[in-house]
């Protein structure tokens, strides 16, 4: 019973989501990884938010039944029934006849098994797709999670973008995957967004940035690469969405300190 | 042969077990069940088959990428890839990290009174626990002074938790401040075991050692989700500290247990996005079972004597002289098969007392040190109901025996 219940909602949501999105036709960001998905898509949203009509899904909302609740940006019904009543009356008429929606959506992806993708693929389409690092839990695990990131990765059209931690093997060799044209970023010297000088101390990082030609000098009071390669991605895909939402605000690139909160 | 001995509380919870009708506010456990979100996690994990496998040794990369950003929004900040372990709850984590620092005969400073565990966790690292009396007259707080006396060639650490069990009470901004600057000048590390950070009463400041991020190098902070979210029996914690000793510590980590066990680090994860309400609820309630053990206590005057807790859920009532004297003129001990230090401690005769004629589980003072001796440690985070089973079974007991 729990099941057929479970399957019922997925499809409603599902198809609710189609609508939505066929009526609205946002621009979808997808933000994949093993970590590190959360930070880089908050990231994202915060330098947008004074400039584009922009939402992202809530952390825990990135499986079959969590990213359309994301999308139609409704609360879970949980384990009981009147409110997935509820939950779905309300995705109806969001769905069919409201009017407002963002222009931009940037949404985590999580995968945990075999065909997850491939099922979020059928709910949505990103145009533009960041993928921070790829490291299984468990050694025999990495090839599903590999051969799902390929399929994210080959879904995203000639006209959108990929966006590769280069400094990661695993991800560096979904490049093989891509149609679309891939933006490489990391301490590699080959990277097109190439992070330099990273340096510790007490307080946190600091590390430079070469993007789009422009170098600039960053703080973070957050530790460990992953947090410099989580601000370097979103920077990348901020200066993305702007080129191609033709915003007319420029990219800051002066001393900014960030912190997470 | 080892010197250890099993820690007091879980005796006097044997003890216990053993006599019919006991009712315990021996042993730091809530009776609150673990909530539901967590639980049902735990059983969707399982059903998915994530459970079955090691996970790697620091734990499953999601719980320590939101433990990360946790600590962050509590302005504590560490990497989640380098420097935060997932631990079998937070004795595994300091064991692991005493493991890792001390040489034979190296000492380690611990407040007296404080957590028994925390002397045998030292001595089975091989080092010596060296108690530092707290101030009872100033809240229990440190004397920086006496701190620094017992400071010698052989120390090698600091080891508190914080708010402290059993006194239930905080160590304040400044006093934390003292602990890591005489750290600093004597190159020690500071070991913090904060796992009742989430009991504060009285909107009282916290301040965690994690804060002062200038000491980073030294300081390493221990966490557990036991208190906060009613896992004790999930065994499950973490610590984070700066990299290079936490990648020694992963080494001894790894030797002891391998991983955490997967299916608590899934349900940890579970409880940091899903459990806020609960651990609110938690906190509500233990706050109302201290209003009420401490009203019972107040009639009880004659006997005991007690601080209020601002943290926690434990309550460390002093005897009274009149009780002192009682206890004193009391040979009922040599009944209840005991050891010579027990026979000396005038807590262990009022604990084993109250056990075998009251039939009421508490700690004694002794346990958590000598400054802890002429006190029992009381636990309110059990029920309501047995909170005041015990208090007037006391209190009769008090009155038949003593009066």
């Amino acid at each position: 019973m729990k099941k057929i219940f479970k399957f019922v909602i997925e499809r409603y949501l599902k198809l609710l989501t189609k609508i939505i999105l066929w009526r609205h036709n946002p621009l979808i960001v997808a933000v994949a990884g093993s970590t590190n998905k959360t930070f880089i898509k908050d990231q994202i949203l915060a330098e947008l938010k004074n400039e584009e009509k922009v939402r992202g899904n809530p952390r825990s909302f990135n499986t079959e039944i969590g990213l359309p609740l994301a999308v139609l940006f409704l609360p879970s019904g949980y384990s009981s029934i009147f409110k997935w009543v509820d939950v779905l009356l309300a995705g109806t008429y969001i769905s069919v006849f409201k009017r407002n929606f963002p222009r931009i959506l940037v949404l985590e992806m999580g995968v945990q098994r075999k065909g997850d993708i491939k099922y979020l693929l059928s709910i949505i389409k990103p145009k533009m797709v960041v993928i921070s690092d790829i490291g299984g839990n468990f050694s025999d695990n990495k090839n599903v999670i590999d051969e799902e990131m390929a399929r994210l990765v080959s879904a995203i059209p000639s006209e959108g973008k990929v966006i590769l931690n280069m400094d990661h093997d695993r991800v560096k060799n979904l490049e093989k995957y891509c149609r679309a044209p891939i933006i490489f970023y990391g301490k590699n010297k080959k990277a097109d967004v190439r992070i330099k000088n990273v340096r510790n101390n007490s307080n946190g990082q600091t590390f430079d940035l070469e993007l789009s030609g422009r170098k600039s000098h960053l703080e973070t009071d957050l530790f460990g690469l992953h947090n410099i390669h989580s601000l370097t991605a979103a920077r990348v895909v901020t200066s993305e969405i702007r080129k191609k939402t033709k915003s007319k605000t420029k990219i800051k690139t002066k001393n900014v300190k960030k912190k997470r909160n | 042969m080892s010197n250890l001995i099993l820690s007091p509380i879980k005796e006097m919870e044997i003890r216990a077990s053993k006599i019919s009708g006991v009712v315990s506010l021996a042993q730091g456990v809530a009776d609150f069940d673990t909530p539901e979100c967590i639980k049902r996690c735990a059983i969707e994990h399982i059903q998915n088959g994530d459970v079955a496998k090691y996970s790697l040794s620091p734990g499953i990369m999601e719980l320590r990428e939101v433990l990360e950003v946790d600590l962050a929004k509590k302005g504590i900040y560490y990497d989640f890839e380098s420097e935060i372990i997932i631990t079998a709850g937070a004795i595994e984590a300091i064991t692991a990290t005493l493991l890792t620092i001390l040489n034979d005969g190296d000492e380690v400073l611990i407040p007296d009174p404080t957590y028994t565990s925390y002397q045998e966790a030292i001595k089975n690292a091989k080092g010596v626990p060296k108690f530092v009396p707290l101030s009872e007259k100033d809240g229990w707080s440190f004397d920086e002074n006496k701190l620094e006396r017992n400071i010698t060639s052989k120390t090698r650490a600091i080891l508190f938790c914080n708010p402290n069990n059993p006194t239930g009470t905080i160590y304040s901004k400044g006093q934390l401040m003292k602990i890591l600057e005489i750290a600093e000048k004597n190159n020690l590390y500071v070991l913090a075991d904060e796992v009742y950070r989430d009991f504060v009463y009285d909107n009282q400041d916290f301040y965690s050692i994690g804060n002062f991020s200038k000491f980073r190098n030294r300081i390493i902070y221990i966490f557990s989700f036991s208190k906060s979210y009613s896992m004790t029996g999930w065994r499950v914690g973490f610590l984070a500290t700066e990299q290079s000793l936490a990648q020694k510590i992963l080494v001894r980590h790894d030797v002891l247990v391998t991983c955490a066990p997967v299916v608590s680090q899934w349900s940890a994860l579970a409880a940091i996005e899903m459990a806020d309400e609960d651990m609110q609820h938690f906190k509500e309630m233990f706050n109302e079972r201290r209003d009420l053990i401490c009203s019972h206590l107040d009639g009880m005057r004659d006997w005991l004597i007690y601080q209020k807790p601002s943290s926690a859920y434990f309550v460390f009532p002093k005897f009274t002289k009149k009780l002192v004297e009682a206890l004193e003129n009391d040979r009922a001990i040599k009944n209840y098969d005991t050891k010579d230090y027990q026979e000396k401690s005038l807590s262990w005769k009022l604990a084993l007392n109250l056990l075998y004629e009251a039939k009421i589980a508490v700690v004694p003072g002794r346990a958590f040190g000598k400054t802890g001796e002429n006190h029992i440690r009381m636990c309110f985070g059990r029920s309501s109901e047995d909170i005041l089973k015990v208090l007037v079974r006391m209190k009769d007991y008090f009155d038949k025996k003593y009066r």
